[in-house]
């Protein structure tokens, strides 16, 4: 038994983790003037990559240019570490194009521990947290939940704190495998946590196991990109970040390629299945439905051909490619088969196996939308420990645990986004009252009002919060007010600009492919029309004043697609009236009257904040709502009557 | 299953002196409470040991055990019942007083008085009918003409909801295919182009199925509220006759003297298959601010109201004093309503007959009109007939007549105009990430309709419209 001893120095947050998520929540949370420590298994890994070596993509790509509207650092980040820049789904509207970079991964992780390094109010420590130290966890009869007190460390000292956040990823009583080799590690062989999640365990907390995968990475001297299509970067390149300079990110860029399985790859799969530690049954976990592996891909796809494979660089640093599309968790010697089918990478040596790890992480129903757990005041979490897949997610979550965290340490109100604001809202929205059955990842399709939660406007969506918390400066939140001033000016110009169906008129319409004007209109109205653009009725406009891109881009998104940006908001006015209908905290579900069984359990157990949250819990009927909304209305005065 | 603690009572039929009434008892306490208030012939109390759905004699005591009534007594187990729930139905005499006393003594501790419509609630909350039948019950209970209860026995059935359901379905299932496709292109992105072919056609399908549904709607919202009829004419020329005639008493006061009716007068009336909510009004001469009399003035002013609100016209002409200048006048005040022309007081009319009938059918050539009596009955049932043709269709069947609330007609429309929206959309060649805007407000539209999506306290309002007992 390791006595405790009390830590020479006092922190008011504790961050466990330094990814994504552990990064973003202790820079929030010191930015914001709170001493922060930030507890590390391996300081040399701070923001590390274990799979992709990209960060963004589609829907990704606009949490990250959420992350930078509130006032986080990942997009900063990539903005100086990237190896290649794309504007992903050009062909499709606005709101899914989505930006995406290649990382040098280990510029990435060397850049951001720099920036942590640097932060004021901020410590990192290498150590292992065994425990979970609360507050009154014993004798709790007036239903109040304990406290957080602090952490003890594996080597037995107690740093004690008022908030902590737990940003554990996948390294919580982690395994690898691959085929029949099982290691009990974290990812990329690095060690993995063992009491902690047990501490949890023991506060009533209860976990659940998850797993993902990561493909083999080769040595880029063995494959042989000529077999292979090259995607490059785009000319020019746009940052993430709203801070930098669109100048300093131009630079020459690193390809990636493209090249596809083929029947041979398949057969390999389908006659190795039994070794396939997922179908053999070794794997508990369960994996995710949209990051695949390329096993999971053959049985539920046969009639699929081929599938895409991307070769993405590694780093700057190293020859190492990741094979993107072909993750697995099949043994070695099929690895080496199964990869050497594709086009390329015939004589490829492999650096790294493919591997899938399993994990400990939080069960749905326990957290709140501040991302606090409910079992203890003071614990937040944030990541892949809350059952979300991906570095982006991961680092939206660990920026709004950090900023709740110091929130409620400063006695501040809490920043929630909601569904209608941001796809950190929807993100965070669907890990507290959904119950997802594996890792969860942020899809375009999750958001349904995504033709307003576009990446371009993450700025004027999210950018007030971000002051509000304290994390966004003056000189920031005035540029952002300064720009929405001039879109709403440029659009009431345009509305107010009538141009008449003049012959000079006609013509130029007609040279656009545009049908003629029967009457005059407004230049707004002009812009309705889905041939034209901001650009090429310049003609028509003589007075135009000269703004920059930004404010362009938003002044014709608007005016664009502005019957169904309209009809959209309109569904989100729908949407806030359930949300703003409150469900009072200490709301006694007891009491509530002719609830399904189901439903009260599952009311107990999530605990809505509002009535639009209730109405999204599985289990819950429309009809359970219904209820409640009565309940909430006439049914509190009856208790009082009662009483 | 349903797990409320509390069990409800209330009387279930009319608050009417009646042969027998019925004091309905639903809730886990049901068998239990009524077992303790009901003994049979032999005095026994045993109805805890009545098997599901059966039907029993004897009688129900108060809790000292004297006999209050002589009654039928019938037990439902859950889930097999109009609730859901354990219900007992005691049918006794339908006295007022004693219904009240029994109802008193079912009212125990662990027994409360039910709340209007808090059966069909409990029977919405319960699953055992979705959102539309319960609206159904209402308006079956409600029903005051045959198509109305026609109609709403329709939708009880659950015929609205069946007709929506595979409509939601097809929208859901294009919905997701889409976006699946646009959040993992590798899997689907080829198949979108190739996939709209069907999304059209969807489009197409649902658009006329709502169609359909609403094609009758019109006329199943008017046979379920009724039509809103004012009776114009100039002063004297017979509305209030008409009115008591038509209603079959005398509603209205009557008299020679022209303006004796100075208010709007109201009167439900069934005539044929259609319901009418007669107005019967002050004769209106000229504009309203020129009379001098105050109270003739307010009177032409709510007439002219309800001519306004009116969704019908009987528009009087006494026939014996025929067509003048000023009916000519207040004849063109109801331009643009649907309206017949009863021309009235013909009983007056015998020896000149032949020579006003031509002229009057020339008066107003494309009105329908009736040569009426309020003294012989004349034009009677011709007024019928042609109400029924105007209102029902030419058919007056009404079979494809599911739709009867405005409610559930607006929502239809939002459905179809947002289904039109999307085929635009794929017109102006935008993109798929574009359709599901749309598509979605359609899919919750229809789904507001039969209690699937939440509208803003849809179930408040439906459920506070019931009447107690039921």
């Amino acid at each position: 038994m390791i006595l405790e001893r009390m830590a020479p120095e006092n922190y008011k947050v504790i961050v466990i983790g330094a990814g994504h998520a552990g990064c973003e929540a202790a820079l929030a949370a010191a930015r914001l003037g709170l001493d922060t420590l930030v507890l590390t298994m391996s300081v040399d890994n701070v923001a590390f990559m274990p799979c992709n070596p990209h960060i963004g993509g589609s829907s990704k790509g606009h949490l990250v240019r959420e992350i930078d509207a509130l006032g986080g650092e990942m997009g900063k980040n990539i903005d100086k570490t990237f190896l290649q820049s794309r504007m992903l789904n050009t062909s499709k509207g606005p709101a899914v194009h989505s930006l995406r970079a290649q990382a040098d991964k280990l510029a990435y992780s060397m850049e951001m521990r720099n920036i942590l390094e640097s932060q004021d109010h901020l410590t990192i420590k290498q150590a292992e947290v065994a425990e979970l130290l609360v507050i009154g966890k014993d004798g709790q009869t007036d239903g109040s939940v304990p406290h957080v007190r602090g952490v003890r460390l594996t080597s037995g000292l107690v740093y004690e704190a008022q908030a902590v956040i737990i940003c554990t990823g996948t390294y919580g009583q982690s395994r690898c495998l691959c085929g029949e080799s099982i290691t009990e590690t974290g990812p990329n062989g690095l060690m993995r946590s063992v009491e902690f999640t047990d501490s949890l365990r023991m506060l009533g907390i209860a976990l659940r196991r998850f797993k993902t995968g990561t493909p083999a990475r080769m040595d880029g001297n063995t494959v042989d990109f000529s077999k292979m299509s090259r995607q490059d970067g785009d000319v020019p390149v746009i940052p993430f970040s709203y801070e930098t300079d669109p100048l300093t990110v131009q630079k020459e860029q690193v390809p990636c390629y493209l090249t596809w399985t083929n029947e041979k790859t398949h057969e390999i799969i389908r006659q190795n299945l039994d070794r396939s530690p997922i179908y053999a049954g070794i794997i508990e976990g369960v994996g995710p439905r949209y990051c695949p592996s390329i096993e999971d891909k053959v049985v539920k796809f046969p009639d699929h051909e081929r599938h895409q494979v991307f070769v993405e660089p590694e780093g700057a640093y190293t020859n190492e490619v990741y094979i993107d599309g072909m993750s697995s968790s099949m043994p070695e010697d099929v690895q080496v088969q199964m990869y050497r089918t594709v086009p390329g990478l015939e004589n490829a040596r492999i650096v790294k196996n493919a591997y899938a790890i399993e994990y400990d992480c939080l069960a749905p129903g326990q957290l709140s939308l501040t991302l606090e757990l409910h079992a203890v005041r003071g614990l937040f979490s944030a990541g892949q420990f809350n059952g979300s897949s991906g570095y982006e997610e991961a680092a939206a979550q660990g920026l709004v645990a950090g900023i709740n965290a110091a929130m409620q340490i400063l006695s501040r109100e809490p920043l929630t986004i909601d569904r209608s604001e941001g796809y950190i809202g929807v993100l965070i929205d669907d890990l507290v009252t959904r119950e997802n059955q594996e890792p969860y990842r942020m899809m375009t399709s999750r958001a349904e009002y995504r033709l307003l939660l576009r990446q371009d406007n993450a700025d004027l969506r999210l950018r007030e919060k971000g002051y509000a918390a304290g994390l966004v400066s003056k000189k920031q939140i005035d540029k952002l007010r300064e720009k929405r001033a001039a879109i709403e000016a440029e659009k009431q110009r345009l509305q107010k600009t009538v141009i008449g169906a003049s012959e000079s008129v006609q013509k130029t319409l007609a040279l656009l492919g545009s049908a003629p004007l029967k009457t005059g209109v407004s230049l707004a109205e002009l812009l309705g029309r889905p041939e034209l653009s901001y650009e090429n009725i310049a003609p028509l406009d003589k007075e135009r004043p000269i703004l920059s891109a930004e404010v362009i881009e938003q002044v014709e998104i608007d005016l664009h697609y502005a019957g169904y940006i309209e009809r959209q908001e309109r569904q989100v006015a729908q949407f806030r009236k359930a949300e703003h209908q409150k469900i009072p905290e200490d709301i006694d579900y007891d009491r509530v009257s002719s609830l399904r069984l189901e439903a009260r359990q599952k009311l107990k157990t999530f605990r809505p904040a509002n009535i639009g949250q209730a109405m999204r819990l599985a289990g819950v009927t429309p009809a359970d709502v219904s209820v409640l909304m009565v309940y909430l209305k006439t049914g509190k005065e009856a208790d009082k009557r009662e009483r | 299953m349903y797990d409320g603690q509390d069990t409800i009572a209330a009387i279930s039929t009319a608050t009417a002196p009646a042969g027998i009434g019925i004091i309905r008892v639903s809730g886990p306490k049901a068998i239990p409470v009524c077992h303790g208030m009901f003994v049979n012939r032999q005095g026994e109390q045993v109805l805890e040991q009545f098997a599901a759905s059966s039907f029993h004699y004897g009688f129900v005591t108060d809790p000292a055990g004297e006999k209050l009534d002589e009654v039928m007594c019938a037990v439902m187990r859950a889930p097999h019942s109009y609730t859901g729930e354990d219900v007992v139905e005691i049918q006794c005499h339908g006295g007022l007083l004693n219904l009240q006393r029994i109802l008193e003594s079912v009212l125990t501790a662990d027994v409360r008085l039910a709340e209007p419509g808090e059966f069909t609630k409990r029977a919405f909350l319960n699953g055992r009918i979705d959102l539309t039948q319960a609206e159904a019950v209402m308006d079956i209970i409600a029903a005051d003409n045959d198509l109305a209860l026609k109609s709403a026995r329709r939708q009880a059935d659950g015929q609205v909801s069946d007709r929506i359901r595979p409509i939601r379905a097809a929208l859901l299932s294009e919905t997701a295919f889409i976006e699946a496709a646009l959040d993992d292109p590798e899997s689907y992105g080829e198949e979108l182009v190739p996939r709209r072919k069907q999304l059209l056609n969807v489009l197409d399908d649902s658009l006329s199925a709502i169609d359909k549904l609403l094609a009758g709607a019109d006329e199943g919202i008017l046979i379920r509220e009724g039509v809103k009829t004012a009776i114009i004419g100039m002063p004297n020329a017979g509305k209030s006759s008409i009115l008591n005639l038509l209603s079959g008493r005398e509603r209205s006061i009557v008299s020679d003297i022209p303006g004796t009716t100075r208010d709007t007068v109201e009167e439900k009336i069934r005539l044929g298959k259609v319901t009418l909510h007669l107005i019967d009004t002050a004769g209106i001469t000229g504009a309203p601010e020129n009379t001098a009399n105050p109270i003739e003035r307010i009177g032409m002013e709510r007439a002219e109201l309800a001519l306004n609100e009116a969704q019908l016209i009987l528009f009087v002409v006494d026939a014996d004093r025929g067509i003048t200048a000023e009916v000519r006048s207040l004849f063109a005040k109801t331009q643009g309503k649907r309206r017949i022309v009863l021309y009235n007081k013909t009983d007056l009319l015998r020896e000149t007959q032949k020579k006003t009938g031509e002229a009057l059918a020339e008066a107003f050539p494309d009105t329908p009109a009736v040569l009426f009596s309020t003294v012989t009955g004349e034009g009677q049932e011709e007024l019928k007939d042609l109400l029924s043709g105007m209102l029902l269709g030419e058919t007056g069947s009404s079979e494809e007549m599911i739709i009867t609330h405005v409610r559930h007609r607006k929502l239809l429309q939002e459905a179809a105009a947002s289904l039109k929206e999307v085929k635009h959309t794929i017109d102006k060649g935008l993109t798929e990430d574009f359709y599901t805007v749309d598509l979605m407000n359609a899919y919750r539209a229809l789904g507001e309709i039969i209690g699937e999506e939440i509208g803003d306290d849809l179930v408040d309002t439906i459920f506070s419209e019931f009447c107690m007992g039921k």
